[in-house]
């Protein structure tokens, strides 16, 4: 009656997985839609439409994945496809060209589905999130993965300001338990102005980098016809995982150990 | 979103420099927390001096006058664009037409009566390295070259020459022809393959014919900097005029900071000129400001705030117009200067305000079945992994027994578990597995993720794996799964007709049927699979594709 009995162990979710799970519904919860897309883009959606110089050294190989003999044979509508040439004219002084536009590569960031749909769905209004792997050429280190989990977020109104976005922030951080939150500024291509938001962990004693983040220049909205200002946002779900469940090494999160996996409380 | 994550380049701060540049004592504490609102990452702090990252957006930020010329901003210590003074200088540089081809433009500017201690030179060495990063685009576009002053005889004809043509380069004793430089010199082999495809190079040569610059691959020993120059020769060739300008602007700015006067160097030849480096006007609407950041101030407040930022502001009716200084390239127009006066104003100020949600959100509908057929694998007793969809040949292919002849690649992967694009689950999971052979049996896993196949140009699937290791695992088992999953996740019925796989056992593998058409496999592992892996227990599974069931 008192001795232990044999172990046995509750099939479960994937620790990671329930993370994703968790962002979503808060997303959801916050009144936004999901949009779902490919992890093989072409490059004009993952950088020609964001204002991403051809020349950029993002774009390069040694950063980039790019898919062998492969390429895209139509990526936008010719308007889209003229009216981006063009601002990359005006604004960086350069011959764009169409052929690298087309050529595929690993989408770098989440970011290629979301203008996308924007450019395609002229939208006034909208509240959107999507969640995603996306990939980076680097070695595999305790801090980074080639392969990782990105939740982006935008919203577009005809009155939404930077200050709406750093409240979006705190409400997202608010429920997934982070109380402590700040803004820095920082630089993307395609924002302006740009933050990124640093978080306090009481378990480590300091702030973190968390949530990039800004508002979409006009360079990038206006070729595509995107009339409303878009604020958008995103980071790693994997660094949000990492804080959860206590790891120093990113690479446990796709070690699938059993004995992890079987291990992770479910209700935490 | 996500930062980039290609290697920012960093500056080292020494206080005492900071202090006597900056010309106020400010606490150590309080120069520390203002750096990030700079938009500059602190890498590491130490006793005298920190390390901070900036990014190539901001390349006047390249060097420790830079970034003090922003702190005195944003500090309240000096306000306003800080002026550029450039004396009228006599000395001449000719490009000739015969660079038109290779590398068309170029500008100069001379820095004078300067003093330089070990710390001043280390500075300009690495600003000169990370704008041939940034604005230079690995000296593709723009490379610099500093020469001490005292040794150039003017003019000088920028020009191009054969490749037998010789001279000392730096770091070298002995002459050496531009091929031997090409193919012996580090930077020469580092960066011989931007004069590819043109028979003549590019050569600065002074007036008693001594060649003073090879550009973009290295200066002459002659005109070497040291401690003991005074005078500097700042020359910047390009192949594109408006980027030699930008990083002639942020180079003259630095110098200054360091105590040269400027003198100008006039340029002659097709297509160049002498630059100017002046500021840009650039007007700004105050409700710009206002909706952009929620903002509701004062135009006054526009203008200090922008002032702060090291920009020139002026009210001019209803706009606000501003001067640019030369150096700040990032500023492309009147958004950029939104995101200076929340800099002026301070980030830290901005109070987060919540937007009301006008629509309720919703999950995607293949989310929703996605997360069904999860919790209905869960329910069979079967626990999630997650696999990468990047992986390697060995696992997919070689040890699984699996044909490659539709590989997707992806060119010059940093590693080897991460080349090709999986176009099955199951593989994955066997390897999950054999990397667990110590832990308690049964072993039940499954996992839903995409699988790629070339198409037009890349058709990408959702699947569904899973797998069963245990000693009394069988056939029988895991088609009770199959049928279960497919019943109680997607209510359809499926068939399976025996067919042949090199990953199964032959006689006990099937093709997974649903209303006639193929969506699957199924079977025992093959010892041999089982062998490649080293799992010494039997193992089942099956794949299915779930694009077209949900």
């Amino acid at each position: 009656m008192e001795a232990p009995a044999p172990v046995v162990f509750a099939a479960r979710s994937h620790p990671l997985a329930d993370v994703i799970d968790e962002v979503r519904e808060i997303f959801v919860s916050l009144g936004f839609a999901e949009l779902v897309g490919n992890s093989t883009q072409s490059s004009f959606w993952n950088f020609d439409a964001l204002f991403i110089p051809q020349d950029h050294p993002a774009r390069e190989m040694q950063d980039t994945f790019y898919l062998k003999d492969v390429s895209a044979k139509s990526v936008a509508t010719p308007k889209q496809i003229k009216q981006v040439d063009a601002a990359h004219k005006n604004g960086w002084h350069y011959d764009w060209r169409l052929d690298a536009a087309k050529r595929m590569v690993l989408r770098t960031h989440t970011t290629c589905v979301t203008i996308r749909a924007l450019a395609d769905q002229e939208y006034d209004e909208a509240r959107l999130f999507s969640i995603g792997r996306v990939f980076r050429n680097e070695k595999v280190s305790y801090k980074h993965l080639v392969e990782f989990n990105q939740v982006e977020g935008v919203v577009v109104g005809k009155n939404v300001t930077l200050r709406d976005l750093m409240g979006l922030q705190m409400e997202f951080y608010r429920k997934m338990g982070i109380k402590k939150a700040k803004f820095w500024p920082t630089f993307f291509p395609y924002t302006e102005p740009s933050l990124q938001s640093m978080i306090y962990n009481e378990r480590l004693g300091k702030w973190v980098e968390l949530f990039g983040m800004g508002i979409f220049r006009p360079e990038v909205t206006k070729p595509l016809g995107i009339k409303n200002p878009v604020l958008a946002w995103g980071g790693g779900i994997e660094r949000i995982a990492m804080l959860k469940y206590g790891l120093d090494d990113v690479r446990e999160l796709y070690n699938n150990k059993l004995g992890w996996l079987r291990s992770v409380p479910k209700c935490q | 979103m996500v930062e980039e994550r290609t290697k920012m380049p960093v500056v080292t701060l020494y206080f005492n420099r900071i202090t006597k540049l900056l010309g106020r004592k400010i606490a150590k504490e309080k120069i520390i927390s203002a750096l990030p609102f700079l938009g500059l990452d602190i890498e590491e702090e130490a006793q005298d001096h920190i390390n901070v990252e900036y990014s190539p957006n901001r390349p006047d930020f390249s060097t420790d006058y830079g970034i003090v010329t922003s702190l005195q901003g944003i500090l309240g210590i000096k306000l306003g664009v800080p002026q550029l003074r450039v004396k009228k200088g006599t000395h001449v540089i000719k490009a000739d037409a015969s660079v038109g081809k290779v590398r068309p433009y170029i500008v100069a500017i001379e820095a004078l009566n300067g003093k330089m201690d070990d710390e001043t030179i280390r500075q300009i060495i690495t600003m000169q390295e990370d704008l041939h990063n940034g604005i230079g685009r690995k000296r593709k576009k723009v490379s610099i070259g500093v020469h001490d002053l005292s040794k150039i005889k003017f003019p000088l004809v920028y020009k191009t020459v054969e490749r037998v043509h010789r001279f000392v380069p730096l770091n070298s004793q002995d002459s050496m022809t531009v091929s031997e430089i090409l193919d012996k010199k580090e930077t020469g082999m580092t960066y011989k393959h931007l004069l590819e495809g043109s028979k003549k190079v590019p050569v600065i040569v002074d007036s008693a014919q001594n060649t003073i610059s090879f550009p973009p691959i290295i200066n002459s020993k002659l005109t070497e900097v040291t401690t003991a120059s005074k005078n500097l020769l700042v020359e910047v060739t390009a192949t594109d005029k408006n980027a030699a300008e930008d990083a002639l602007a942020v180079v003259s700015y630095a110098l200054q900071s360091a105590g040269f006067k400027l003198s100008s160097v006039r340029i002659l030849g097709p297509r160049n000129s002498t630059p100017l480096l002046a500021s840009r006007k650039m007007l700004l609407d105050p409700a710009l400001v206002k909706n952009t950041l929620g903002l509701d101030v004062s135009t006054s407040v526009i203008v200090k705030s922008l002032r702060k930022s090291r920009l020139d502001a002026t009210v001019k009716g209803k706009q606000i117009l501003c001067l640019v200084p030369r150096y700040r390239t990032d500023i492309f127009g009147p958004i950029d200067l939104v995101e200076e006066v929340a800099l002026g104003y301070g980030i830290q100020n901005l109070i987060p305000t919540i937007p009301q949600a006008s629509s309720a959100g919703q999950k995607n509908k293949v989310t929703v079945s996605l997360e069904a057929a999860r919790s209905t694998m869960i329910g069979l007793g079967y626990s999630e992994v997650m696999n990468f969809g990047l992986t390697g040949k060995q696992i997919l292919y070689d040890l699984a027994k699996r044909d490659s002849s539709g590989m997707i690649s992806v060119s010059d992967s940093k590693s080897q578990e991460h080349q090709i694009l999986r176009d099955a689950l199951l593989p994955g999971l066997v390897d999950v597995l054999s990397r667990n052979i110590h832990e308690t049996y049964p072993q039940k896993i499954f996992e839903i993720g995409t699988a790629f196949y070339r198409d037009d140009p890349v058709d990408e699937e959702i699947h569904l794996a899973c797998a069963s290791a245990h000693n009394d695992v069988s056939y029988t088992e895991i088609k009770s799964i199959l049928q279960s999953i497919l019943k109680s996740g997607f209510d359809v019925s499926t068939t399976t007709k025996i067919s042949n796989d090199p990953l199964f056992v032959q006689g006990r593998t099937a093709d997974i049927l649903v209303n006639g058409k193929k969506i699957g496999i199924i079977g025992e592992l093959a010892p041999e699979v089982l062998d490649n892996f080293k799992l010494r227990i039997p193992v089942a599974g099956f794949e299915i594709k779930l694009t077209g069931l949900i």
